[in-house]
């Protein structure tokens, strides 16, 4: 068979397994490449990084926690690396009920029990926290005997734990 | 050796270019990585890039983690992250756009170093079809698309195997030793490669110790790290072993090696391991695809001692490494026979 020939086949060979190769790709590994946060809460971090102390501690998802230590290394409750950390189930689990919890008093107490100073609150998206994604329960944090509202945009409130 | 003097009938003259396809297939995908607003956030990558601005900020990599309320001993070893911090001071590229911008170079090294096995252990088609291989695999894309240090690792461990293939000693414990530094998942997978290969050599005192030096001076590197980080040896308390929630690779997870790969695995095995390939190579890749089928499936060495559940389900991603190399031994092989049997047909 004429050279010709045979490289046109073992072009068609090559380019058809590349294609269905590539499609593969695009269907598996595009989820993975998600934001997941929204843009508003990526410009959340510029006012977290001036406005609040060093040593503050945030309430967040941890995609959003991660988001915040990334941008301004403020130590969020949940996300990270958690091979050594004391209680980090603990830490889910409370994230959680924050989030969860229709009393303001309940989060608030749970917030203060591990010190936290600031809540991440964003308002388009659900959180997940280490037990799979939930919708926030927002009321309890318009409590300003317990949340103060410091900083809000399109996507994403931040309260202050009182 | 038959592998070096085979080639499809000059069907593909330009070597150069098709890896230069390749390479610029696997940069423009991967591309999506910085025109976004912010870098893919699975896989905990805003974590590291928190402690390499941290290190930025003070000067010094931190003792204690930001993660989980933070405050307590941080034992991440640092390589990847120093690298970027490195980069970043030297560049004033903000470190999250680096990591981004670094996600594309170290894919890129890691195309090169699989493309450089197969040319070293087959021919320059074999590294060319595991190469091609490479970027038709999703587990491999998935790992290699966000800004982890197992992406580096995904280099290093590779790249210490070429040493060792190429008898660089010196070189092999050397990369061994910054592997140890870069992610311990991917130090597991390299040490138990070394193990394996080093117990098929003894006969071989030369070659035994090619790939024992390299597993000592690994396992004496991590154990200074962590003496140092954690004050103690013992690594069984860290919550991967005991909660061991990783997702078991069962078939859903094993097609994520990407179909085509699957399709020349088979051919690739039995050419790799029946045809005249250099007993060293065939050695060295026999390792790394056991010790990777071993660490992968870790379940079922729990499920042996009574235990349920996975320590963690990223070993798959460097046996999946092992097959594109031997799946591109099948495709090279597959598509050499083809021709062969083509140009004796009469036109």
């Amino acid at each position: 068979m004429k050279k010709s020939i045979r490289l046109v086949l073992a072009l068609l060979i090559l380019s058809s397994l590349t294609i269905a190769g590539l499609y593969q790709v695009k269907v598996q590994v595009d989820p993975w490449l998600e934001p997941v946060v929204a843009e508003g809460e990526l410009q959340a971090t510029e006012w977290i990084s001036n406005n609040t102390p060093e040593d503050a501690k945030f309430v967040a998802g941890i995609f959003g926690g991660e988001v915040i230590m990334g941008m301004t290394t403020r130590p969020p409750l949940v996300g990270g690396d958690w091979a050594n950390a004391p209680d980090p189930t603990g830490n889910m689990n409370d994230v959680q009920s924050i989030y969860l919890a229709k009393s303001s008093k309940d989060a608030h107490t749970l917030c203060k029990g591990h010190n936290c100073t600031h809540i991440s609150v964003p308002t388009e998206r659900q959180v997940h926290a280490g037990y799979g994604w939930i919708d926030i329960e927002r009321e309890k944090f318009e409590d300003e005997m317990y949340f103060k509202l410091v900083y809000d945009n399109s996507d994403v409130m931040i309260y202050a734990v009182i | 050796m038959e592998w070096q003097s085979k080639k499809p009938s000059d069907l593909v003259t330009n070597r150069h270019f098709l890896l230069l396809v390749i390479i610029t297939m696997t940069v423009l995908y991967r591309i999506k990585t910085l025109t976004g607003y912010i870098i893919p956030t699975f896989g905990n990558t805003m974590y590291h890039v928190g402690i390499i601005r941290e290190t930025i900020e003070t000067s010094y990599y931190p003792s204690y983690e930001l993660s989980y309320g933070g405050g307590f001993e941080h034992f991440y070893v640092p390589a990847y992250r120093l690298l970027i911090t490195s980069l970043s001071i030297t560049s004033g590229i903000d470190p999250m756009v680096l990591s981004g911008i670094m996600t594309i170079v170290i894919a890129v090294l890691i195309i090169i170093v699989i493309y450089s096995i197969g040319y070293r252990m087959g021919n320059q088609y074999v590294g060319l079809s595991a190469a091609l291989l490479f970027i038709l695999s999703p587990e491999l894309t998935i790992f290699t698309t966000r800004a982890l240090p197992e992406l580096l690792g995904l280099f290093m461990l590779p790249l210490t195997l070429y040493f060792v293939s190429r008898d660089y000693r010196s070189l092999a414990i050397l990369t061994a030793m910054v592997t140890a530094l870069t992610h311990q998942m991917t130090l597991l997978a390299l040490a138990l490669t070394l193990f394996l290969y080093s117990l098929m050599r003894i006969r071989s005192k030369e070659k035994f110790l090619l790939g024992f030096l390299p597993l000592i001076a690994a396992c004496v590197t991590y154990g200074a790290w962590q003496v140092y980080s954690m004050g103690t040896l013992n690594i069984f308390g860290i919550a991967q072993i005991q909660y061991r929630e990783g997702t078991i690779v069962g078939l859903e997870i094993f097609g994520r090696m990407g179909i085509v790969v699957i399709l020349f695995l088979i051919p690739g095995l039995y050419t790799f391991f029946t045809d005249k390939v250099k007993a060293d190579h065939r050695m060295l890749l026999a390792a790394w695809l056991i010790a990777t089928f071993i660490l992968t499936k870790n379940d079922l060495i729990f499920g042996l001692i009574g235990e349920k559940g996975i320590f963690m389900d990223r070993f798959f991603t460097f046996f999946v490494q092992c097959a594109v190399i031997l799946g591109g031994f099948g495709l090279f092989y597959l598509l050499n026979g083809l021709d062969e049997q083509l140009s004796k047909v009469k036109s």
